[in-house]
Order: C-alpha cells, then sequence, then structure tokens
C-alpha cells in the first residue's frame, strides 16, 4: 500500500477543504451585518463550510483505497472532446459581435465537422437547415432577444 | 488542403463581416451628429429591460408599455426580464454596460432606486445614473392582519404596537425593502422605537401575505393588488390604504388619514429611466409618447386590469419626485438603523 | 367537491384549440428529446424551457406537464426499441421490453407501455385532484419550522438514493448548497460570494447549471464513447403497431397493480419512480403463473413497471403542487420552472393561483388522451427517429442548450456556467461523483436556508422552535419512519440494478 498524493481522493479532499475554507471566510465577512449568531446571510456559508471542511477531511484521510481505475479520454478522443468545447466558447464570443444566424451557422458547421466527420460542403448544408429552423423558432417566433451585432438580423 | 482553404475562406468572412460592421456604424454616427435637432428615432428594435421576474407588477407595467408604443411607433419593443441582486443586474446593464442611444431604456420602481440608495451607504447604481423619463404607474400601500385578528381599525392595531412593540412580528423583502420603509414611517409617527419589533424576511409579497395567513407574522405591507387574492379568499383584511382618497378595489377599507395618521407617503411606483448621458431630444420623444399613453383608454383599462393606477408625472416632476424621495428615505433610514 | 368544480373550471380553459394546440407541441417536443438516446425526462424540460417562456404562465406550464408525460414515454420506447433506458426509472422496462421487440413484437410492447402509462397517469392524477386541496387546505398552517424541517428531511431521504458513498453525496449536496448562496442575500441584502464582481450578485441561475449537467455532460461522454463512429444499433423492425386481444387481457391486472403501487409510494417523499419500477417488475414476477418467462419477453413485464414508473410521476405532483417538494429531478427542473414564472409552488399556490394549476391539472388529463392517441400510430416515426447519426443530433442538442440558457436571462455569462458546469459534469461522471444531491441541493438550499433564518427571526434564535410546535414535531418522527422504509427499499433497488446492469448506475 504506497502513499499516493495524487489519487483521486486526495485531490478532491483538498478542493473540498479550499472550497469550505472559502465558505467559512465568506460567512465571517457577513457576520457583522446581523445581530444574531443564527438569524442573518452568514448562518449558512458558515455551517456549509464547516461541514465541507470535515467531509473533506474525512475523504482526505480515507484509508479504504479501493479506488476504481478511471481511464481519461486520449488522444483522437481527447482531441475531439476539447475542441467542441472551445468551439461552444467561441461561439459565446462570437454571437457578441455577429449576431444569432452568422455566428449559429459558422458554430453549426464546426460542430457537424468535428463530431459528425462529414465532409465541409455537407456539414455547412447541414448547419445552414440547422440555422434555418433556430431562426425561425427562437428569434422569428419566440423572440429571444440575442445580441445583435453589427447586423440587423 | 481542403480544410486550409475552407478556414481561409471563414477567416476571410469573418474579417469581412468585421469590417462592414464597423462602417455601418460610423455612418449612423456621422446622420446623428448632423440632425440633432429633430432625430429620426426609433428606427429599430428597442429593448425595455425589466429588472425583476417576469409576473411582477413591474413586469406587467412594462409589458403594457411595450404593447402600446411599439404600435405608435411602428417598431418592435421586446420586454427582457433581467432579474437577479434586487433590481441592480438589470440596472446595471441598461445604465452602464448599454449604448445611450435610446434603444435600451429601464423600467424601475422605488425598491431599485431611491430605497435602494437610502439603504445602502455604497450604492453599485446611484440615483445620478439614471436619466428619469416619466412615471407610469403607482400602487396604493395597504396594511393587512390576519382575518380573525383582534384588532378592527388601523387606529386599534396601532394602539396595541404602541403598548406591545416586541410583540409585532412583520414580514419584508429585503431589509431596506418597500415594507421596511412604509413600517418604519408608520412606527415613528406613532412613537415606537424600529428596533424593537421582529422583522422577518419574506421571499415576495405572496410569501409576505401567505405567513399572515397562517398566523406565522402579525403584519405585512404591500400594495392593494398583491394582496387582493388573499383578501378575496378571506384568509387575510386590510386594516388601512395609504393614499388619500380610499381604494376602488376595496372601497370599505379606510385610508390611514381617515385613521388618524397623517403623513404617512411611502407609496409603489414605477417608471421608465435611460442612461445618464442620453441626448435630451430622445427622452423627450419617450415622454411625449408616455404623456400621450397614459391618456389612452385602452391602457388605463390594462392598468385596472393588472390593479395599478395611472400616476404619469413628466421627466421634470419625476426627477424632482425621486430627489424628494431619496432624501426622506435616506433621513428615515439613519434615524431607524435601516442604512447599513 | 370543490376541487371538482374547479377541475371543470379548468378543462373549460384546456378545450381551447390554442390551449389543445399547446399540449400537443408539448406532448410531441417532449417525446421527441426523450426518444433521443441519453436524455431523459431532466434534460428535456431543462432544455425546452425557453420554448415555454413565450406563453403565458399557465400555458407555458401545461406544456411542461406536456414535455415531461412526452419525454417519459419517449425514454420507454428507447429502452424497448434500443436497449437504452433514457433514465434509470426505465431499466426495468429494458427487461422484457427489448427480448419483445427482437421477437417482433416490439408494436405490442410500445402499444402496451401507452396504454399503461395513460392509465397509470390517470389513476395519477385521481388521486392528486382527492389529496392536493386538503394537503394545501392544511399547509397555511405550515409556517417556516414546518418547512424547513420537511425538506431537511427530505433532502436526507434522497441524498440516500443515489447508489454512491454517502460521504460523496452528502459532499456533493454540499457543494450543491454552496452554489446556491452566491448572490444577494436575503436578510442583509448583501451579494454574497461575488468577490467584487458583478456578473456574480445575481447569483447562478439553476436552469443553466442543469442544462450543463445534464445535457451538454451528456453530449461529452457520447463524444467520448465515440457514438458517432459506430455503426447505431439497428432498431427492430415494427410489424404489427397494436397489441392484440391476448396482451390487452394479460397485461390489465399488472398495469392496474403497478398503478395503484405506484402512486401510492409515489405520494411519500424520497420513493422515486425507479425504486416503484422495479418493485412493480418484482411483484408481477412474482405473482405471475409462469415466472421463467420474464426477461425472455413477458408482456406482463413491460405494463407492470411503465404503469408504476408513470403513477410514480403523477404522484410526485402532490408534494410538488402542495408543499413544493420535489421528489426526483426532472421534479426538481420542473420546480425551477415554477419559480421562473413566479409561482412558488406550496399552499400559497393554491390559495392565490388556484385556476392556474387546476388548469394545469387538466392539461394532464388532455395531455394524456393525446399522448396516447398520438403514440400508437406514430409508434414508427418515433423508432427512425432513432436512426438520425450521433454526429448531427450532438451539436443540436449543443446548440439548442445554448438558447435555453441563455433565454433564462437572457445573460452569456449563464451560457458560460452551463458550458463550464457541462465539463464539470463529465468528470463528475467519470469519477462517479453523484450529481442529482448537487442538483436538489441547487434548488433546495435557498429554500431551506430562507426557511432555517425566517424560523430563527421568529423564534429570536432559538433552535428548540423544531421541537415546540406539534406540526413540526410531528413530521420529525413521520420522517424517521419514512427514512427507515427509504433505506430499505433503497438497499434493495441498488442490487436489483446492479442485477440487471452489472454496474453501480446513478438512479433516481
Amino acid at each position: 500500500m504506497t502513499f499516493k498524493l495524487f489519487s483521486e481522493k486526495k485531490i478532491s479532499g483538498f478542493i473540498v477543504i479550499l472550497l469550505g475554507l472559502l465558505s467559512l471566510h465568506e460567512g465571517k465577512t457577513l457576520y457583522p451585518y446581523s445581530k444574531n449568531l443564527l438569524t442573518g446571510d452568514h448562518v449558512f456559508p458558515g455551517l456549509i463550510g464547516i461541514l465541507l471542511v470535515v467531509f473533506g477531511l474525512a475523504l482526505f484521510f480515507e484509508r479504504k483505497t479501493e479506488e476504481k481505475k478511471v481511464d481519461l479520454p486520449t488522444g483522437k478522443t481527447l482531441l475531439i472532446l476539447v475542441s467542441s468545447i472551445v468551439i461552444l466558447f467561441f461561439y459565446c464570443l462570437l454571437i457578441l459581435f455577429t449576431g444569432y444566424v452568422v455566428s449559429t451557422l459558422i458554430t453549426a458547421a464546426c460542430l457537424i465537422k468535428l463530431i459528425g466527420k462529414y465532409r465541409w460542403i455537407n456539414s455547412i448544408l447541414i448547419a445552414g437547415i440547422v440555422t434555418c429552423v433556430f431562426y425561425l423558432l427562437f428569434i422569428v417566433f419566440l423572440k429571444i432577444p440575442f445580441p445583435s451585432g453589427f447586423f440587423t438580423f | 488542403m481542403k480544410k486550409l482553404l475552407m478556414l481561409s475562406v471563414t477567416v476571410l468572412m469573418l474579417v469581412g463581416v468585421v469590417l462592414s460592421g464597423c462602417s455601418t456604424k460610423s455612418a449612423t454616427t456621422n446622420k446623428d451628429d448632423k440632425g440633432s435637432k429633430d432625430i429620426k428615432y426609433p428606427t429599430r428594435q428597442i429593448e425595455l429591460v425589466v429588472p425583476f421576474a417576469a409576473g411582477g407588477g413591474v413586469d406587467l407595467a412594462a409589458r403594457s408599455v411595450a404593447d402600446y408604443l411599439s404600435k405608435e411607433w411602428g417598431q418592435p419593443i421586446v420586454v427582457t426580464n433581467k432579474p437577479g441582486g434586487g433590481g441592480i443586474i438589470g440596472a446595471q446593464y441598461a445604465l452602464k454596460e448599454a449604448k445611450p442611444d435610446g434603444y435600451t431604456v429601464l423600467v424601475n420602481n422605488n425598491s431599485s432606486t431611491t430605497m435602494y440608495e437610502a439603504g445602502n451607504s455604497n450604492p453599485t447604481i446611484k440615483i445620478s445614473d439614471n436619466k428619469f423619463v416619466s412615471r407610469i404607474a403607482a400602487g396604493t400601500t395597504a396594511y393587512a392582519v390576519k382575518t380573525d385578528a383582534k384588532w378592527n381599525s388601523f387606529k386599534d392595531f396601532s394602539e396595541w404596537v404602541k403598548a406591545n412593540p416586541n410583540k409585532l412580528t412583520w414580514a419584508t423583502v429585503g431589509p431596506a425593502g418597500f415594507s421596511a420603509f412604509a413600517v418604519a414611517q408608520w412606527l415613528q409617527s406613532i412613537g415606537v422605537d424600529y428596533s424593537k419589533t421582529k422583522i422577518v424576511s419574506s421571499e415576495g409579497a405572496s410569501d409576505s401575505a401567505a405567513k399572515v395567513a397562517g398566523g406565522h407574522v402579525v403584519l405585512a405591507v404591500h400594495t392593494v393588488g398583491e394582496f387582493a387574492p388573499l383578501v378575496e379568499a378571506g384568509k387575510i383584511k386590510l386594516l388601512a390604504v395609504q393614499s388619500s382618497e380610499r381604494n376602488p378595489i376595496f372601497p370599505n377599507v379606510p385610508t390611514t388619514k381617515e385613521e388618524g395618521l397623517d403623513g404617512l407617503t411611502v407609496n409603489w411606483w414605477t417608471g421608465l429611466s435611460l442612461p445618464a448621458d442620453t441626448p435630451d431630444e430622445i427622452v423627450k420623444k419617450w415622454d411625449e409618447a408616455v404623456a400621450k399613453m397614459e391618456k389612452d383608454k385602452e391602457f388605463i383599462k390594462h392598468l385596472e386590469k393588472i390593479k395599478l393606477e395611472p400616476a404619469y408625472l413628466n421627466s421634470a416632476d419625476f426627477s424632482k419626485a425621486v430627489q424628494n424621495e431619496t432624501e426622506t428615505y435616506t433621513k428615515l433610514a439613519k434615524e431607524t438603523g435601516i442604512r447599513k | 367537491m370543490e376541487s371538482v368544480i374547479y377541475l371543470l373550471n379548468g378543462f373549460g380553459e384546456v378545450i381551447t384549440p390554442f390551449n389543445l394546440l399547446i399540449v400537443l407541441l408539448g406532448s410531441l417536443l417532449g417525446t421527441l428529446v426523450g426518444v433521443l438516446p441519453g436524455l431523459g425526462p431532466t434534460s428535456a424540460i431543462a432544455i425546452l424551457l425557453p420554448v415555454t417562456t413565450v406563453l403565458n404562465p399557465a400555458q407555458g406550464l401545461m406544456m411542461m406537464a406536456g414535455i415531461y408525460y412526452g419525454s417519459m414515454y419517449g425514454g420507454s420506447t428507447t429502452a424497448i426499441l434500443m436497449n437504452i433506458p433514457g433514465e434509470s426509472s426505465s431499466v426495468p422496462t429494458t427487461l422484457d421490453g427489448y427480448p419483445l421487440a427482437k421477437k417482433g413484437r416490439a408494436g405490442a410492447a410500445l402499444g402496451i407501455a401507452a396504454i399503461g402509462s395513460f392509465i397509470a397517469g390517470i389513476i395519477g392524477l385521481v388521486g392528486l385532484i382527492l389529496f392536493a386541496p386538503f394537503l394545501a387546505n392544511q399547509a397555511l398552517k405550515f409556517g417556516p419550522p414546518e418547512y424547513f424541517t420537511l425538506m431537511l428531511i427530505a433532502l436526507l431521504v434522497l441524498f440516500n438514493l443515489t447508489g454512491f458513498s454517502l460521504k460523496k453525496s452528502v459532499i456533493m449536496g454540499l457543494l450543491g448548497f454552496l452554489f446556491s448562496l452566491v448572490g444577494i442575500g436575503m436578510t442583509t441584502g448583501q451579494p454574497r460570494f461575488d468577490f467584487g464582481f458583478s456578473f456574480l450578485t445575481g447569483g447562478f441561475e439553476m436552469i443553466s447549471i442543469i442544462i450543463g449537467l445534464f445535457a451538454i455532460a451528456e453530449v461529452l461522454k457520447g463524444l467520448e464513447e465515440n457514438r458517432s463512429l459506430k455503426e447505431p444499433k439497428k432498431p427492430i423492425k415494427i410489424r404489427n403497431i397494436y397489441p392484440s386481444k391476448k396482451d390487452l387481457k394479460q397485461s390489465s391486472l399488472p398495469i392496474l397493480r403497478g398503478s395503484v403501487l405506484g402512486f401510492f409510494l409515489g405520494i411519500l417523499p424520497g420513493i422515486s419512480a425507479t425504486i416503484t419500477a422495479f418493485l412493480a417488475y418484482d411483484l408481477e414476477k412474482k405473482v405471475s403463473k409462469n415466472p421463467e418467462k420474464f426477461g425472455k419477453g413477458a408482456i406482463e413485464g413491460v405494463a407492470g413497471p411503465e404503469s408504476a414508473n408513470n403513477a410514480t410521476s403523477s404522484g410526485g405532483f402532490i408534494p410538488l403542487l402542495s408543499l413544493g417538494l420535489p421528489s426526483s429531478p426532472p421534479l426538481a427542473v420542473l420546480l425551477a420552472a415554477l419559480m421562473i414564472y413566479g409561482l412558488t409552488p406550496g399552499p400559497i399556490l393554491f390559495e392565490q393561483n388556484s385556476q392556474i394549476v387546476w388548469t394545469i391539472i387538466a392539461s394532464m388529463f388532455v395531455g394524456n388522451v393525446i399522448l396516447l392517441i398520438l403514440n400508437l400510430p406514430l409508434v414508427g416515426l418515433w423508432a427512425k427517429l432513432t436512426d438520425i447519426p450521433f454526429g448531427i443530433i450532438a451539436p443540436i442538442i449543443l446548440l439548442i442548450s445554448f438558447v435555453g440558457t441563455y433565454s433564462v436571462r437572457n445573460s452569456m455569462f449563464d451560457v458560460v456556467v452551463a458550458i463550464i458546469f457541462g465539463i464539470l459534469g463529465y468528470l463528475f461522471n467519470k469519477f462517479h461523483w453523484p450529481i442529482i444531491p448537487f442538483v436538489l441541493c441547487l434548488v433546495l438550499g435557498p429554500k431551506i436556508e430562507t426557511y432555517f433564518v425566517q424560523s430563527m427571526e421568529m423564534s429570536s434564535g432559538k433552535l428548540s422552535i423544531f421541537v415546540q410546535r406539534p406540526i413540526s414535531l410531528t413530521i420529525l418522527l413521520f420522517a424517521g419512519l419514512i427514512l427507515i422504509v427509504s433505506i430499505i427499499l433503497m438497499k434493495r433497488t441498488k442490487r436489483r440494478i446492479l442485477q440487471e446492469t452489472g454496474e453501480h448506475l446513478e438512479f433516481s
């Protein structure tokens, strides 16, 4: 039984303790606003902070190491996973500048190409249909106020 | 190779998009500069920002305004709810983040303006960040207790509170909310120490009303419209309304003045404001349109349906009223300890 | 008797062409999302929320109820045709549904599932109508202390349900709580956990976190499994849509038994559809004259659990509408949706918005009828939907999730939060950290805090208020009892899931 510093339990226990301390700290800063120990906005941050620290410590020092092996994706799969997330974040930015239609078309085409592995031309075609339907549904019918960007549509 | 091609096409498209965007923008600013006397407004969709959740008094009022003005101006007016932070999130968005071009308008009420400023020594959004356009509607304050409570008049109730201030539990949404100021003013006028009463935090008007109905708190103070469902169901009763005349919805309920309490002024209102550096022409356009709207029969009927009263004030009067209210409330908040 | 009149009024409201269309649309959309592999009712309600926001609250909620029922039905379609349960409560349906489908009797299985769901839904609704007004009448007497004890107990029971280690469940629950605290505090009006960032003063929007954890995380999971490369599982051809007379006769008693069992257990907080579905399956096996048929395609094995599943979901509306207590994740999302509409479930809802409540209940009847009429002939179409390649479905789910999160508060910050929680949800899943306690605490956290602080404000900071008030004390005692029952049932269900699927599945 070797001591592993970077096992799942150690890391998660550590994070949980940190979050607990953060919550306790927030409880402390809020305390002066209230008159009573048990009434006010500081009660729950404090309480949850204490519990998180306790359970975090319990997790950190847990003896049993029947941890199942977890395979994280590698290689191509990892690349696809990461790039889809990056595309989504990029979408958030793009929509601010170009409005819903253009950004959705670009995002949809990239995602379909990436995930479905179609040819570019097909991806853009499918993306075009999807964007049209979404535009009609969300913008024309449901009137969701997306940032309009440079265009009026 | 194909990928590379596509990539370059995308980049080109993006560049084009950015360029065309810039060019249209500069074109419009030029136009604005030239025709400053008689501006063409509105020429596109207007966003009416409601800093509260859908379904509340401000939201319903905003929707009636949007309905009327979009027909009047022939431009779409979209109501956007940006709730959270006691109205501050939406105010921040409309007054500070949006361009002061008149296409983003905020619908305010007193809890997010005068009361917020009075209750906070360090407010995120100040009164001076607003350019107040016009007041739209008001709601009458009412004092509610449980139906089988022993008091039958507001006078009796005030006497009881004078004798037992520590037995009075009352509900408020936020420590510097609407109910807090109304109760503080009333307690001050009958000479009761605010800090001796027990304050129970509430999630909203309907929560406060239900707590009164269930006997968990003694008193709730909100607008007549917000109490109406539970009064009609016979679960709570109104002791008094705070207005110069009796309220048409409940004509049997006396006013606070009739009950011998003069000088109680806390009432609910909702109105429009724009970012502080919006051109005056746009403010004028809005004010004129609202003034016309407030005479419209359909609109007044609509307000009646959502249990609000028309209470139009033009830009100058509205700004002055807000200033006065802020001063009164700040004084009140300092004296009672509401201000933090 | 009052409630019958209210209900009739409600029917009057529902049966207008536009409202019928809304219910129909909701059921269709719900089934559509439910049929997509991996997406169950929880994700369906969360990502379809924006579609309902243009409507007024009553119509929006009618649609929501339609989506809920529709997605449940859609989930059983994939369970039968492809052996993929949309939610853990459909696991028992796969046991006999898939073998039946392989034998070419998918139509019969789907038909019986539809009929069973319909009858169970109706029985559950009748119960709802009888019980809800009674509870709601009593509920005004419930003050903050009573609600606090009630919610705390419900949470404890639910924690116990996840099928993972208790320590992990509690930690996840606490983290959910932590996230719910961000934003303006109720008693002081001061922002909490904002660290000086103005975008944090508004707090996190529950719906965006839920969409991240369920819908986006599910897509990431699918990407990792490379669903797009694998040849999609060939769904089985459906020859005959309608079940035969013999099937109907065989399943009539199981449907009845399943419905009654599902409904009565479903009223209790913490007894979920998964538990009752398994109980119903085992009950059918026990009372059957030839139990060896089970697992090889016994129609009773579809009828029983499907009915129990649906009856429990209807039963769950009683604590949800009258007390504001969700007993499963989809209902927790529904609770969040109700709050977006400014309707806080609980006694106040029945007092102040009784018209809306009864209209929704009436719309559930109508929705059930529509689903029955719709699903029998459309079975073939739904089955075809499962053919759409993952490479197209996944981007579409992501794009809809984007709109869904944005539209709740019209905020881009919420979208970023959803994507981050998508990644977190994926990692939680990988490392076997349960997300259900997280979601439940996220939704119930603010309420629990409110009730606790209110209780303390009423009692001037004395904890004894919780045992001094008779109703609150009764709840505490009664809760102990439920806790014990649910622990026993949970152990059993956990074992059964392991037996049938060979893995530790998170269930609800």
